[in-house]
């Protein structure tokens, strides 16, 4: 019975033993704890799971809208497809799989996997198909991803291109209005930061972790799509008929100042010298500039019509005051400068002077004004000022400077002579002959549907509404002639002029520029159109009135035609 | 309030927190919200109140009824040969499942028990009653320690190829509930490198005990392979600092951490809980040595004793090697977290002996009050 209590301590004691084993191992345990939470080694975060994952929200860039909400320009999001080579086992079988798959060349493939085999992302295409999309997303590939991507694309090609511009590979714009409008069009991507399982499927997303994306804004323009493609369609069978050197037309709606279409076309032509060229069109059409307000030209005697009132409101002559133009002989001007007419009429009034395009008689009511009225008519009218029509690249034109204007100047410029001007200060400056004399704002962005707000009263109502008329008889009477249209009353002036050496050492005898500026219909202008027809062929065709001015009169008939103007001859006639 | 009592709270306390931590850590990703009573009635919600019913018939346990004689022999006596039917019993097809690539399941028409659960709390019991029974011979080697090593080593041998941990915790517990019954400190020296042959064969016969013990003594090694479990474990540890995700907001219980609710619950509770939840599960087990210490030292029972310091010693030594695995203190075993990891029939036997515990401190307290020594066996 003495061996029970020897037991007994010999148990307590051993319990003693264990409590005491176990609660080091407790301790252990517990200090092994909080040593991890506290200072967590740097091995075991580097090659802990990721429990989470970053999904880049893609902001989408903002649509350029033409008037009537058509996609001139619109982003969409794509895919490329990336492998991960250190996840592949074998690259051969998997680019031949993939190549079957998304009808790839499997041999691109592997050699893309095998040039760079110790990356993690080797991209395989750029931009894949929908169909290609589905198929992969289908497939439980562990070293095939796909990644979003914007992409851009341009629905009416070549007709908005220059105007448009482009994109580049990060979607910030490089030219045109997708560059100038950059900061409206553009969004700022987000981020969304989810939880996953083990599966990768998403258990949660912390608010604090997402960052909203924020899509680009729209921007509306006011060019029309339809308008834009009639205009590009007539120029370029016009700049192909007579095999010039290119083309420009604005088309505007002078009661609003909106540009409804406005177009560029370059025509290079093998063997001539002094082509006009755009090094930027070739690498991409998107790219080149608008040289509808970027390059300046002489425009001849489309710029009567501006002297023409100005001289007229300033009480320098009367509409039907006789002038003194020759009969047969160039007129000399009082400098002793030879001025030639394409016919002799005879003295003729002020008015004819404007309907039959007279040098001479431009040239003496000139000389009746000073050199600063003359300026001030010029830039009254809006040349030597950029429309700020908002984008790149456009140029004021070219005035003589005062220092240099001589009398010689003076009679040059009353005939569009030694003056450089836009296609787009042209038509906003015939726009005061549209209207009731006043040069509305030029716009290219549909801010609101109100009109534009006027620049500047160029002439009176009376003189704009005056000239306007005699323009009219232009387009009956005179060099407007071909240009008739058959369904609306047109006003307008054509212009041949010389074309300038580049050396400055003259002009070319036998290059011009042919231009047609006109507006209709005459008792509600509702859109004015310019076309300048750069250097076209002489043996074909050369004067303005038979190379630009059909091609004027063909914009405006299908222009209103669609804007379902009624046409007003029929209803002359109808009304007979 | 008695020591006993004490013991049976705490053993709630944790199969409470049990309940809780299984259920937040079996959470899954699911379209269909969970409804109240899928809630109230889950699995782990429905064994624990079994358990506590288990618990419940322990403390009233009548004691004497571990001794009654069968053909000579005591019921605690019997239970070693119905133990080893049933370890070998995961053989025979039809009533063996095999999970995880062991047979260490035994499935009666869908109630399915680990039968090396079983054979772990008949050995503490029929030890005691050797150790009680022939404390006189146990300085002895040949009449003592010889005659019980070679059926605890018999019975551990066939749980080992199944499950090393179990039959080396089995072994461990056996050998200090021997020691305590008297056998001398140079024979148990002697018997050690026997156990440690033992060990390292078996650790050597099997590819996987040795890729854990690879993956214990550097788990960067491999990270994605063998080292996965034990970095996962490190991770869920180390992530959510001193205060914890909070209940519920682990992340790594969604299939980054394999058996999330059973052996590794620890390290879920680390991530959800923080410093202050592993604390506590720390403080529960040692409270509940401590108390089962004022246990034994209130019995004058050495049977008795013996089953309390084996029942006390199983589930310390069980914890302790739990958490030295999941903190990589220790390479990985099979060996859940007593009353918390997620269990069946392990929650009931463990809950029905932590019972005995308070049937012993009860019946030591109605015996120093009232004299009645009728529970008492005939040896005493």
């Amino acid at each position: 019975m003495n061996k029970q209590p020897a037991m007994q301590s010999r148990i307590l004691w051993v319990m003693t033993l264990v409590c005491g084993i176990v609660f080091l191992a407790l301790c252990a345990g517990f200090y092994r704890v909080i040593s991890l939470k506290i200072d967590t080694p740097i091995e075991l975060i580097s090659v802990a799971t990721p429990t989470n994952s970053t999904i880049p929200q893609i902001a989408t860039r903002g649509s350029l809208l033409d008037r009537r909400g058509r996609i001139l320009a619109g982003s969409r999001v794509g895919y490329k497809l990336f492998v991960d080579p250190s996840l592949v086992d074998d690259s051969e079988e998997l680019a031949f799989e993939l190549g079957e798959k998304l009808r790839l060349p499997p041999a691109d493939i592997e050699r893309k996997i095998l040039e760079r085999a110790d990356s993690k992302y080797v991209v395989i295409d750029d931009l894949l198909e929908q169909w290609q999309v589905d198929l992969i997303r289908d497939s439980s590939y562990k070293c095939v991803g796909l990644e979003p991507r914007l992409v851009r694309s341009y629905p009416h090609g070549n007709s908005v291109a220059s105007l448009v511009g482009l994109v580049g590979t990060e979607h910030s714009g490089l030219a045109g209005l997708e560059h100038s409008l950059n900061n409206s069009l553009g969004g700022t991507s987000g981020t969304l930061v989810r939880l996953r399982d083990i599966r990768k499927q998403t258990l949660w997303v912390d608010p604090k972790n997402y960052k909203p994306k924020n899509n680009g804004d729209d921007v509306h323009l006011t060019i029309d799509v339809v308008i834009q493609e009639i205009a590009t369609k007539h120029l370029q069978a016009a700049v192909l008929h007579c095999n010039a050197g290119g083309g420009r037309v604005v088309v505007l709606d002078p009661k609003t100042g909106d540009i409804l279409a406005m177009t560029d076309i370059l025509n290079p032509r093998e063997n001539w010298t002094q082509e006009v060229s755009d090094p930027l069109r070739e690498i991409d059409p998107r790219l080149g500039r608008n040289r509808c307000l970027t390059d300046p030209y002489e425009p001849g005697s489309t710029f009567k019509p501006f002297i023409w009132a100005a001289a007229t409101e300033l009480g320098k002559v009367s509409v039907n005051e006789v002038l003194p133009t020759p009969s047969g002989n160039p007129y000399l001007t009082s400098s002793g400068r030879t001025i030639r007419d394409a016919h002799y009429y005879g003295p003729s009034t002020w008015r004819k002077v404007l309907i039959k395009s007279l040098n001479s008689g431009m040239a003496i009511v000139a000389e009746r004004l000073t050199n600063a009225e003359m300026q001030k008519a010029i830039t009254g009218f809006g040349f030597g000022s950029p429309t700020y029509l908002g984008l790149a690249g456009e140029t004021r034109g070219l005035i003589t400077s005062k220092k240099n204007w001589t009398s010689y100047t003076q009679a040059s410029v009353a005939m569009g002579q030694e003056i450089g001007v836009t296609a787009v200060q042209m038509a906003q400056g015939f726009c005061a002959f549209a209207r009731d004399g006043s040069l509305p704002q030029l716009r290219l962005i549909a801010t609101s549907k109100n009109a534009a707000p006027i620049v500047r009263q160029a002439i009176t109502p009376e003189i704009a509404k005056t000239t306007r008329t005699i323009m009219g008889e232009v387009m009956t009477e005179g060099t407007g002639k071909n240009s008739q249209s058959d369904l609306y009353t047109l006003f307008g002036k054509s212009g041949t002029a010389q074309l300038p050496k580049a050396d400055g050492s003259g002009y070319f005898e036998d290059r011009y520029t042919a231009s047609f500026i006109a507006g209709a219909p005459l008792d509600n202008p509702t859109v004015v159109v310019i076309c300048v027809i750069d250097d076209p062929d002489r043996k074909i065709a050369h004067y303005g009135g038979e190379v630009a001015g059909p091609v004027v009169r063909d914009i405006i008939d299908d222009t209103l035609e669609y804007l379902g103007v009624p046409p007003t001859k029929l209803q002359v006639a109808n009304e007979h | 309030m008695r020591a006993g009592q004490g013991v049976v709270i705490l053993s709630v306390m944790l199969l409470m927190l049990g309940v809780v931590m299984v259920n937040s850590a079996g959470l899954s990703v699911s379209s269909e919200p969970l409804t109240l009573k899928q809630m109230i009635l889950s699995r782990p919600a429905l064994l624990a109140v079994l358990a506590i019913g288990a618990m419940w018939v322990g403390s009233r346990f009548p004691l004497r009824f571990l001794q009654v004689k069968i053909a000579g022999l005591p019921i605690v006596f019997w239970v070693i040969p119905v133990a080893l039917l049933l370890l070998l019993a995961v053989y025979v097809p039809g009533i063996g499942k095999r999970v995880n690539a062991a047979n260490r399941w035994l499935d009666f028409g869908g109630f399915a028990f680990q039968p090396s659960e079983v054979a772990k709390w008949s050995m503490i019991a029929a030890i005691a009653w050797w150790g009680s029974e022939y404390s006189k011979n146990m300085a002895s080697f040949k009449k003592g320690l010889l005659p019980a090593v070679l059926v605890v080593g018999f019975i551990c041998g066939v749980i080992a190829a199944e499950d090393l941990g179990t039959a080396v915790l089995i072994f461990i517990t056996a050998c200090i509930l021997l020691f305590a019954a008297g056998c001398k400190t140079i024979h148990f020296i002697s018997l050690f490198p026997f156990g440690i042959a033992a060990l390292v064969g078996a650790i050597m016969a099997s590819s996987y005990r040795i890729d854990r013990l690879k993956a214990f003594i550097d788990p960067y090694d491999d990270p994605g392979g063998v080292g996965y479990h034990i970095l996962q474990s490190l991770t869920a540890i180390s992530s959510g600092g001193l205060t914890g995700l909070g209940l519920g907001h682990g992340v790594h219980k969604f299939g980054y951490l394999p058996e999330d609710t059973t052996d590794f619950i620890f390290s879920i509770i680390c991530e959800e809980l923080g410093a202050a939840g592993a604390g506590a599960v720390l403080c529960l087990y040692a409270g509940l040595l401590v108390l089962s210490f004022s246990v034994i030292r209130n019995c004058k029972d050495s049977f008795l004793r013996l089953l309390v310091l084996g029942i006390a010693t199983t589930i310390g030594l069980q914890a302790s090697i739990n958490i030295l695995v999941v903190t990589s203190l220790a390479p990985t075993k099979g060996i859940a977290l007593p009353l918390l990891s997620n269990g069946g029939t392990g929650w009931l036997l463990t809950a029905f002996c932590v019972g005995l515990i308070n049937a012993v401190d009860r019946a030591s307290f109605a015996n120093t009050t009232t004299s009645v020594e009728q529970w008492q066996p005939s040896h005493a």
